[in-house]
């Protein structure tokens, strides 16, 4: 007998043990798939590296005529001064968002339903080819994802549990920091909060208990987000005179969807996929896009399966920014990008996880989740390393390439002119100057390298074009060198 | 011998009870709001003269997607006023009813519990009978143990109507409740029903849910029962409201002198109950539905059960569509027995939404022109969601993919009830057996293996000739219809532990109802 009662408590202790274990083993996983960068330094975060070189009261005024809240760069203003300016340096505020993600995806998926729930949502999360990508970018949406999923997790902990001063806590840091991350936030804290507003109404007893929480909550979001009001404003004020931030192009481009001067519903299902399984070539995104009859089939799987409040609210959370998002595409077509949704994501995994965990048969559900994970992994494979995949710009590569043959008295163009943050931070030695100032001809003897990239935008294959034409005039073709999405052309 | 304890029918139901009289009216009304121009806004661009591919197709496509929206919309219009009864006032003065129970050939242990439950009813002075055409001795001593009177047929016509009508001479009370033999009733199955008779002397009969107790088992009971829970949901209380409840045969109580009134139940009909439904309400009888689960029975337990089961309603409802059309019946009423009729022609929508894909890979003909597949998704999806969405909350979230599945596979059985319709070939009554075969029984689902292996082999050759989007989407659509099929198919395939029924009807005792 002394023997069974000892071996009743010692169970859970063992089950906390393994998962430990398991999410241990898959946090070293994640991390290590998080430091495998494969891709160059894109724009945006090129302009980010450069801005959070500057003294801190500089970055914040050069902010004022950015688009984005300052959360992301005051990290890495910091890390830039602990770690420098390398590639994996400037990422790695990033890499440990995206890192802490497999942990709370882990806890989220057990506290809001169960530890199989959570041990598969952080499986999931572990390999999941958005939430790697994301996590490899010097940019604010790892964080915008981490901070995204703990503001749910808590919030239904408060619906569920209602006095829980530390979860009403956390609810309101995490909702400020999400908005400190990414404006587009604001979304999702829109659903949140009509959440507690329908909860409130349904409530019959304990209203109060829930009213107070939620003063409190916002109290605390509200001081949060006081100091942000100044950069706020400067910012909006000048996307109002400028248009700040919209004269760089989306980083990326599918040829069905992305560079349609309207939206359309591939375009929705695209980003959706994208979510999901990340970013491919256009080809292979057309080819899934197609395949939505299978969407339908999933609507029929889900038919007779119940449905909770606390599912309704994680889905709510992550369809309701995007379908908006959609809307507001519809007229500012640049808007509408997984970037600004990308909160959706760590939700959209932890629904995934409940969907694909829920047979009760332990063969099929191992099945269907190994199935899973072989296709986030076959979609990570493809997103990470398919040259085809037009998210790929090797700017490393072509100005390395430059670097390596250019000598003292060459002179190096580049088009579009955006990409001069790029070509600083990998060439700063080249003095490259985009063509758009004007291309002006070497001494003899001495050579000229053009490096052009979005040659899909009509401007730029004219300018590119152009200057070809003009070189070729003056000078003979030395070599012309092709990197994904990037090329560069040599003339003597 | 008592009722075996373990007996699905004598388990605690009350939470399923209360989920199938769950209201749901509200909801659905305001869906409508959503649907009708989501639905307008598809068909305003689908019927668009620019949108004709071949004409063929185009014409099947549309003939299945109006069959479809007909449907829809007079699902929506039943469900989105309801009626939800759960009871009644009980009679002032004790009243007489005869509780009849047709048998023919089926076990024992599946008749005794009805015949023990139905001696202990309340709320009348209950006079129960086995009407007994399997000509069984243990039938006859079941009948003495419960002292319920036994009575047989010597000349055995018009399947179970015959033998009800056959009853209705021998006895006298002016209340008659039946029940299935496999339908257990609740005690208070007399209370909750008796008083709308009494209340109204033009009400003819007061119908209650067919439920399912061995849906707890899963697998196909399961799925028929969702089937069920969808009609015995909100579609019967929308029909209470529009005054058009029929009766499904069993767990329901009549007034005798309407029975009388128009004959006693039809004998040259597979669905006695449907007919003799438009009968009383041509002659101005009225029903009423009772939303409350008041007595269990047993589903089919295996596909050539169910099979033999949707054939037989299929059939009845689909020949009893021209009494329908011609009876003298409000615009509402006729309106919904045709709608009710029609379910049993939605195969032939499946078997259009499957050929097309086919058609499309192996010919590239295709029903749709001027419209790109992005187009047909941003006009479809938004309406074909609604629609789901309706049906989810309409049915309290009790209508499953298995039901929906074992719908679609049962696609042929719909083609060959109307075929035969039709061409007005005499039916067979098949009573449906009360126990599992074990065993796999292709041939109950063999024209879904058949519809699954052309489409298959027509999604492989349009793989290996091309995978351009468009290739890829048509094989998408035979993917679904594969899915589908497959997964209603599938309680067929599987090696079931089913107890064979000893009943004569599991072994083809097939009776001339014509």
């Amino acid at each position: 007998m002394d023997g069974e009662v000892s071996t009743v408590p010692a169970k859970p202790r063992t089950t906390a043990r393994s998962d430990l274990t398991a999410v241990l083993v898959l946090v070293v996983i994640g991390f290590g798939l998080r430091l495998l960068v494969t891709r160059s330094i894109w724009l945006d975060e090129a302009i980010s590296i450069e801005q959070a070189q500057l003294p801190f009261n500089e970055m914040i005024a050069r902010l004022a005529q950015d688009v984005h809240p300052p959360l992301h760069h005051a990290a890495l203003w910091v890390t830039v001064r602990l770690l420098g300016t390398g590639e994996l340096a400037v990422r790695m505020p990033s890499i440990v968002a995206g890192t802490l993600l497999i942990p709370a995806l882990y806890g989220a998926g057990r506290d809001l339903y169960n530890r199989r729930v959570g041990l598969v949502a952080a499986t999931f999360g572990t390999v999941a080819p958005i939430a790697i990508w994301y996590a490899q970018e010097a940019r604010m949406y790892a964080m915008f994802m981490l901070f995204s999923l703990i503001a749910v997790w808590a919030q239904v902990r408060v619906l569920r549990a209602g006095r829980r001063p530390g979860a009403w806590a956390v609810y309101g840091i995490a909702t400020a920091a999400m908005i400190w991350t990414q404006y587009f936030a604001i979304l999702q804290v829109a659903v949140q909060q009509a959440a507690f507003v329908i909860s409130f109404w349904q409530r019959r007893g304990n209203r109060w208990r829930l009213g107070l929480g939620w003063a409190a909550s916002m109290v605390v979001i509200v001081l949060l987000l006081v100091p942000l009001r100044p950069v706020f404003e400067s910012q909006l004020q000048s996307y109002i005179d400028h248009s700040a931030g919209l004269n760089l192009p989306a980083q990326a481009g599918l040829g069905a969807t992305q560079h349609q001067s309207q939206l359309s519903v591939y375009a929705f299902i695209a980003n959706v996929i994208w979510g999901l399984w990340g970013y491919h070539a256009d080809t292979t995104m057309a080819q899934i896009v197609a395949m939505w009859p299978l969407g339908m089939l999933l609507l029929l799987v889900l038919l007779g399966r119940g449905y909770s409040a606390m599912s309704m609210l994680l889905l709510s959370v992550a369809a309701v920014p995007a379908l908006a998002l959609f809307g507001v595409g519809l007229v500012q077509r640049n808007l509408f990008e997984l970037r600004y949704f990308v909160g959706a994501v760590p939700v959209g995994l932890l629904l995934m996880a409940r969907l694909a965990s829920s047979t009760e048969n332990r063969g099929p559900r191992r099945l269907i989740v190994a199935l899973v994970v072989v296709t986030l992994a076959v979609g990570l494979a493809d997103q990470q390393l398919n040259g085809a995949n037009p998210r790929l710009y090797d700017f490393r590569g072509a100005l390395a390439l430059v670097a390596a043959r250019a000598r003292p008295g060459d002179v190096v163009v580049y088009e579009p002119e955006f990409i001069g943050p790029v070509v600083d931070y990998y060439a700063a030695d080249l003095d490259a100057t985009p063509l758009s100032a004007g291309l002006s001809l070497p001494q003899y003897g001495h050579r000229v390298f053009v490096v052009g990239s979005f040659l899909d935008e009509p401007n730029s294959a004219a300018e590119i074009g152009n200057a070809l034409h003009q070189l070729s005039e003056h000078g003979r073709p030395a070599g012309e060198f092709r990197r994904p999405n990037v090329e560069v052309w040599e003339f003597q | 011998m008592n009722p075996s304890t373990d007996d699905p029918r004598l388990l605690d139901i009350s939470s399923e009870s209360q989920r199938l009289a769950r209201p749901t009216g509200t909801r659905v009304w305001l869906l409508l709001i959503v649907n009708a121009p989501l639905s307008l806004w598809y068909f305003s661009w689908l019927l668009a003269p620019q949108r004709i591919g071949n004409r063929a197709l185009y014409g099947m496509l549309i003939v299945a997607e109006l069959f479809n929206l007909i449907q829809a919309a007079g699902f929506w219009w039943t469900c989105a006023d309801e009626r939800s009864r759960r009871g009644a006032v009980r009679p002032a003065q004790m009243v007489d009813v005869d509780v009849l129970v047709p048998v023919y050939g089926e076990p024992v242990d599946v008749v005794e519990p009805t015949i023990a439950a139905a001696v202990r009813m309340r709320g009348a002075r209950v006079r129960v009978a086995l009407l007994d055409d399997g000509d069984s001795p243990q039938m006859e001593a079941l009948a003495a143990r419960y002292r319920a009177t036994y009575i047989r047929r010597v000349t055995r016509t018009g399947a179970k109507a015959g033998n009800l009508n056959h009853a209705l001479r021998l006895t006298s009370a002016p209340a008659v409740a039946v029940f299935d033999c496999d339908h257990v009733p609740d005690p208070a199955f007399l209370e909750a029903t008796l008083g709308y008779l009494v209340a109204d002397s033009r009400m003819a009969f007061v119908q209650t849910p067919q439920y399912y107790a061995n849906a707890n088992k899963g697998g196909l009971p399961a799925a028929a029962w969702a089937q069920q829970a969808l009609f015995f949901g909100a579609i019967a209380r929308g029909k209470d409201r529009l005054g058009a409840m029929f009766c499904c045969g069993t767990n329901v109580l009549f007034r005798r002198s309407a029975l009388e009134h128009v004959g006693g139940f039809p004998e040259n009909s597979l669905t006695e109950d449907f007919e003799l439904s438009i009968r009383l309400h041509a002659l101005g009888w009225r029903s009423r539905y009772v939303s409350e689960v008041l007595a269990r029975g047993l589903g089919p337990e295996d596909m050539a059960a169910y099979v033999s089961q949707q054939h037989r309603w299929a059939r009845g409802c689909l020949s009893a569509l021209p009494a329908a059309l011609r009876a003298r019946l409000p615009w509402r009423l006729r309106a919904q027995y045709v709608l009710s009729a029609m379910f049993f022609l939605s195969g032939w929508s499946v078997l259009i939404y499957m050929l097309l894909p086919v058609v499309r890979i192996l010919t590239g003909a295709q029903p749709l022109a001027s419209a790109s597949a992005d187009q047909f998704l941003l006009h479809f999806a938004p309406y074909f969601t609604a629609s789901l969405l309706t049906v989810v909350l309409a049915g309290a979230g009790m209508y499953t993919f298995a039901a929906f599945a074992l719908t679609a596979a049962s696609f042929w059985l719909h083609i060959h009830a109307s075929l035969r319709a039709l061409l007005r070939r005499p039916g067979r009554f098949v009573v449906t057996p009360k126990r599992g075969r074990a065993g796999r029984q292709i041939g109950a689902v063999l024209p879904a293996l058949i519809a699954i292996g052309v489409l298959g082999a027509s999604a492989c050759v349009g793989l290996l000739r091309d995978r351009s989007p468009a290739t890829l989407n048509n094989v998408a659509f035979a993917a679904l219809h594969m899915c589908v099929l497959l997964s209603g198919a599938g309680p067929a395939l599987r090696r079931s532990g089913g107890v064979a029924d000893q009943a004569g009807a599991d072994q083809g005792h097939g009776r001339s109802a014509a």
